[in-house]
C-alpha cells in the first residue's frame, strides 16, 4: 500500500530536486529578504521598526507569490495529465486515486513548503533590526503554510472536477475571490454603514462573515504587524483551524469524486465531437491575404464569440460597477463609475494583455505546431507582426469600456494628465508605468517558449517582485534622488524590453526546432 | 525544373552543445525518386531532416534543394518542401477543411486555386467525406493523413516525411505506402524516414543508412540487398531435391567463384560469379543440362533488416 501510494510522489520530489528551477527559485527568494533588509538597514536611523518594515513586506510578498503561484501549480495537477491524454495510462497501473492525488499534488506542496521555508532563517534576521519578535515572525509563516496547504487542496479539488486547467483556474479564483475579496468587502461595508454595531448584536450571518474574515491570510498578516483586531474589525482566527479544515474537506472531496471525473482517458480528454455542417464552420469566414491573423483571431481569440463574451463580461462588470454605485449612494454618481470602469477595464485589459502574450506562442509551442509555421515561406518578422495584429482584436472590448469610462468623467481624466504633467517625479513615474505595456509582455512571451505552463503567473510575479524591490528603494531614496531612481529604473525596463525582444526572436526558431 | 539533385548534402555537421548529432553526412537524392532514410534511434535522422526543412541551419556543410542554397534561399526551398514531423502539428480545434484552407493561404495560394487543391489532396487521402470533422475528433490514422494531406496542399516537388507510418495500423500503413506511390508517378520527390524496413525495400528506389551520425551507406536500394560486390553477383539456385553433379558441373563454369549450399540438409545453393564472363541465363543453362530437378533461380537478395543489422553497431548512441 505504502509503496504504490508514495511512488508518484517520491518521483515528483526527486524531480523537483533535479529541476533547475528548484535552487534558484530558492535562492532568488532568499536574496529577495536579505536585499529587504540591507535596504532598510541602511535607513536604520530615518524608520521607525525597521524590521517590521521588512518582514511586512516580505509577507505580502511571499502571500501575492503564493497565491499566483499556488493557483497555477495546483490547478493543473490532475488537469495536466486530462489534457495529455495521460491519466488513463496513470489508472492503468497499480496507483490509487489517493497515490495520485498525493504524488500530483503534495510533492507539489512540499515544493512550495520548502520555497518558504527556505527564507524562514534569513528572515528571522528581522529581530536584530527591531519591531518584531521571533514569535511574531513565526506566526506570519504559519498563516503563509496553511494558507498554502487550503489553496493546493482547493487546487486539486478544482483540477480534478475540471476538464481543463483554465477552468480549474477559473474555478479556484472565483472561490478565493469571493473568500478572500467579497466576504471583507461585505462585511466592511455592512460594517461601516453602522460602525456602532457591536459584537453582541450581530446575527449568525455577519458571524459567519467576521468569522471568514478572520480568517483571511492578509487580514491575519496585516494584524499581526499591526495589533489585535479594533472597533468592529474581528480579532484574527487562527490559522489552521480555518485553512487546516477547509484543506482537509477539500482533499477528502477531491478523492471522492476522482472516480467520478477522472473514470478513464476517453470521458475525461477535452475532445470535440464533429462538427456539424452549416454550424461554427460556415460562420467562419475563409482566410483571405492574411491567414495568420485570421487564425489568431478565430482560434486564439475566440472570434466574433470570443469578442461578444469579452462584451459581456465588460459589460457585466459596468453594471456591478453601477449597481455598488446606487446601493451606497442611492444614486448614480457617474464620476465615480467613470473612474471605476476606467480603473476596472483596465485592470483587465492588463490581465489580456498578459495572457495574449503568453499564448500567442506559448499554444504554438504547447500544441507542436511552432513547427510547421517556420517551414512556411515568411519572413519570422511577418509571421510576429501577423500574429500579434490577430491576437490585438481581443483587447476591443477592454479598450472601449476604458474609453466609456473616460467619456462619463472627462474632468478627471483632464486632472489626471495635468497632475501627470505638472511634476516631474510624476511624469517619470507614468511613463515608467507605460513601459510596463511593452516590458511585461515581451517578458511573457519569452517565459512562454520557456516554460511548459505557469508563463503568465511567473511573469506577473518577477513584475511585482521587480516593483516591490523598486518601492522599497524610492522609499528610502532622497527627495531628489527619487526622479533618478525612477528614470534609472525606466532605462532598465528599456533594455530589459530589447533583451527579451532578442531572446524571442532566437527562442522562436529554436523553439520551432526541437519541438 | 532543373537538373539539379533535388537534395544534396556535403559534409553536413551539426552539434546540439557538446553532442554531435550528425557529421561529414554527405549524399544526394534525384529528382522524382522515393529515397528511404534509415537508422537506429538517435542516429540523427531527425537532425537531417530539420535541417533540411529549414528548421536548423547547418553548422558546417552545404545543403541544396533543387539546387538551392536553403540558407541562402531559404524561402524560394520552403516553396519546393512539405515537411510532415515525427508528431502531429496540428491545429485540433480547426475542421479539416479549415486546416487545409488556412496553410494553403498561408503559402498564398488564392482562393479558387485552395478549393481544387484541396479538393484534390482530400481525394488523394481519402479523407473527402471526413473534412467538416474537427481534427482532434479524428482517429491517429485520419490525423495522419490530414497531416499528408497539409504537407501536399501547396504542391511541393520535394515532400520530407518523418516517420510517416509509426504508430499506423497495418491497413493504414499499407494505404499510406500506396499513396506514396501515387505521388511518386504524380513527380514528386519522396525523402521518408522511417523504421519499417520491409516497407522501404519495396518502396524506396535509393536509401542512405545513417548511424550514430554517420552515412554507412547511400545509394541504390538494389546496391544494398543484392549481394553483388564490383563484378561479383550472386544467385540462387533451389532444387526439389539434392543433386549430386550439380556442385561439380557450375563449378567448372568460367567465371564461378564459389557454390555453396545455403543451409545443411537444404537443396537450396548459393553461386557466385563474375557476371563480365558469364551471364546468368549460361548458368541456368547448366543446371539444366544436369537435369537437375529445378524448383528456382533468383537473384540473392538480402533482407533490407540484415543489410541494415551489417551496417550499424549493436547498442544504444552514448
Amino acid at each position: 500500500m505504502i509503496g504504490p501510494t508514495f511512488a508518484l510522489f517520491i518521483r515528483s520530489l526527486r524531480e523537483d530536486t533535479r529541476a533547475k528551477f528548484t535552487p534558484i527559485g530558492r535562492a532568488s527568494l532568499v536574496l529577495v529578504v536579505l536585499f529587504f533588509i540591507a535596504i532598510q538597514q541602511r535607513s536604520f536611523a530615518r524608520q521607525p521598526a525597521p524590521g517590521l518594515q521588512v518582514f511586512f513586506t516580505v509577507m505580502m510578498v511571499n502571500l501575492f507569490g503564493l497565491v499566483l503561484g499556488g493557483i497555477t501549480a495546483f490547478c493543473s495537477a490532475i488537469t495536466e495529465e486530462k489534457e495529455d491524454d495521460t491519466l488513463g495510462l496513470l489508472r492503468m497501473t497499480n496507483l490509487s486515486p489517493l497515490a495520485i492525488l498525493f504524488g500530483k499534488g503534495i510533492s507539489r506542496l512540499v515544493s512550495g513548503v520548502l520555497l518558504i521555508v527556505s527564507q524562514l532563517p534569513f528572515t528571522m534576521l528581522c529581530v536584530t533590526l527591531g519591531g518584531v519578535s521571533a514569535a511574531t515572525i513565526w506566526k506570519g509563516y504559519e498563516v503563509l503554510l496553511c494558507t498554502l496547504f487550503f489553496l493546493c487542496c482547493l487546487g486539486l479539488l478544482t483540477s480534478v472536477i475540471a476538464k481543463r486547467t483554465g477552468v480549474a483556474v477559473a474555478i479556484t479564483v472565483f472561490v478565493g475571490a469571493v473568500l478572500y475579496v467579497g466576504v471583507p468587502i461585505i462585511y466592511m461595508t455592512n460594517f461601516a454603514r453602522n460602525p456602532w454595531s457591536g459584537a453582541p448584536t450581530q446575527s449568525p450571518v455577519q458571524e459567519a462573515l467576521g468569522w471568514v474574515m478572520a480568517n483571511n491570510p492578509l487580514y491575519q498578516l496585516t494584524m499581526l504587524t499591526q495589533g489585535g483586531g479594533r472597533g468592529f474589525l474581528p480579532t484574527a482566527g487562527s490559522p489552521w483551524l480555518f485553512h487546516g479544515v477547509a484543506g482537509v474537506v477539500c482533499f477528502l472531496l477531491a478523492w471522492a469524486l476522482f472516480g467520478r471525473f477522472c473514470s478513464g482517458t476517453a470521458e475525461t480528454a477535452p475532445k470535440k465531437k464533429s462538427a456539424k455542417p452549416g454550424s461554427k464552420s460556415l460562420r467562419i469566414p475563409r482566410p483571405g491575404s492574411r491567414p495568420l491573423v485570421w487564425k489568431d483571431f478565430w482560434f486564439l481569440i475566440g472570434g466574433r464569440r470570443g469578442l461578444i463574451s469579452r462584451f459581456i463580461g465588460y459589460g457585466v462588470l459596468t453594471f456591478g460597477i453601477i449597481a455598488w454605485a446606487i446601493a451606497e449612494n442611492s444614486y448614480m454618481e457617474s464620476k465615480v463609475v467613470g473612474e471605476m470602469m476606467v480603473v476596472f477595464a483596465g485592470f483587465g485589459l492588463g490581465v489580456e494583455l498578459v495572457i495574449g502574450s503568453a499564448s500567442i506562442f506559448g499554444l504554438e509551442r504547447k500544441g507542436l505546431t511552432l513547427s510547421s509555421l517556420l517551414t512556411l515561406p515568411v519572413p519570422l518578422g511577418r509571421i510576429v507582426r501577423h500574429k500579434i495584429l490577430g491576437v490585438l482584436g481581443s483587447f476591443i472590448p477592454g479598450l472601449c469600456f476604458v474609453g466609456l469610462g473616460m467619456a462619463m468623467t472627462p474632468e478627471s481624466v483632464v486632472s489626471f494628465f495635468d497632475d501627470v504633467t505638472r511634476r516631474d517625479a510624476d511624469t517619470a513615474v507614468f511613463i515608467y508605468m507605460l513601459l510596463h505595456l511593452i516590458a511585461v509582455p515581451l517578458l511573457t512571451c519569452w517565459l512562454s517558449l520557456k516554460m511548459r505552463r505557469g508563463a503568465v503567473a511567473a511573469a506577473i510575479a518577477i513584475g511585482v517582485i521587480w516593483n516591490v524591490l523598486l518601492g522599497v528603494m524610492a522609499d528610502i531614496a532622497e527627495r531628489d534622488a527619487f526622479v533618478g531612481l525612477i528614470i534609472f529604473a525606466s532605462v532598465a525596463l528599456v533594455a530589459i524590453s530589447i533583451i527579451f525582444f532578442a531572446a524571442i526572436a532566437r527562442g522562436i526558431p529554436r523553439a520551432g526546432a526541437v519541438e | 525544373m532543373s537538373d539539379s539533385p533535388a537534395i544534396e548534402i556535403t559534409g553536413l555537421r551539426h552539434a546540439y552543445k557538446t553532442h554531435v548529432a550528425v557529421s561529414e553526412v554527405t549524399f544526394t537524392v534525384a529528382q522524382k525518386s522515393i529515397h528511404g532514410f534509415v537508422g537506429p534511434n538517435g542516429a540523427g535522422k531527425t537532425t537531417t531532416l530539420k535541417v533540411l526543412a529549414t528548421l536548423l541551419a547547418p553548422q558546417t556543410g552545404s545543403v541544396h534543394v533543387f539546387g538551392s542554397d536553403i540558407v541562402k534561399d531559404r524561402n524560394s526551398v520552403r516553396r519546393r518542401i512539405g515537411y510532415m514531423p515525427d508528431h502531429f502539428s496540428m491545429y485540433r480545434q480547426m475542421t479539416v477543411f479549415e486546416y487545409l484552407d488556412f496553410f494553403g493561404a498561408a503559402y498564398g495560394l488564392s482562393q479558387k486555386q485552395r478549393d481544387q487543391t484541396i479538393g484534390d489532396v482530400l481525394a488523394l487521402t481519402d479523407m473527402a467525406g471526413r473534412k467538416n470533422d474537427y481534427i482532434q475528433g479524428l482517429s491517429r490514422g485520419m490525423q495522419q493523413r490530414v497531416s499528408l494531406a497539409r504537407v501536399l496542399v501547396h504542391d511541393p516537388d520535394l515532400l520530407l516525411l518523418d516517420e510517416p507510418a509509426s504508430g499506423l495500423d497495418p491497413r493504414a500503413r499499407i494505404e499510406l505506402m500506396e499513396i506514396l506511390q501515387e505521388l511518386r508517378s504524380l513527380g514528386k520527390t519522396i525523402f521518408i524516414s522511417s523504421h519499417i524496413l520491409s516497407e522501404l525495400a519495396t518502396l524506396c528506389d535509393s536509401v542512405t543508412i545513417l548511424d550514430r551520425g554517420h552515412v554507412k551507406y547511400t545509394g541504390a536500394m538494389r546496391g544494398l540487398i543484392t549481394a553483388t560486390e564490383g563484378d561479383i553477383t550472386g544467385y540462387i539456385l533451389t532444387l526439389a531435391a539434392e543433386h549430386a553433379a550439380l556442385l561439380a558441373a557450375l563449378t567448372a563454369l568460367p567465371g564461378v567463384t564459389s557454390v555453396r549450399q545455403v543451409e545443411a540438409g537444404q537443396p537450396r545453393y548459393a553461386v557466385q560469379f563474375d557476371k563480365t564472363k558469364l551471364a546468368p541465363n549460361a548458368l541456368l543453362h547448366a543446371a539444366l543440362a544436369c537435369e537437375a530437378p529445378i524448383v528456382a533461380f533468383q537473384e540473392d537478395v538480402k533482407h533490407l533488416n540484415d543489410a541494415f543489422m551489417d551496417l550499424t553497431d549493436p547498442g544504444v548512441r552514448t
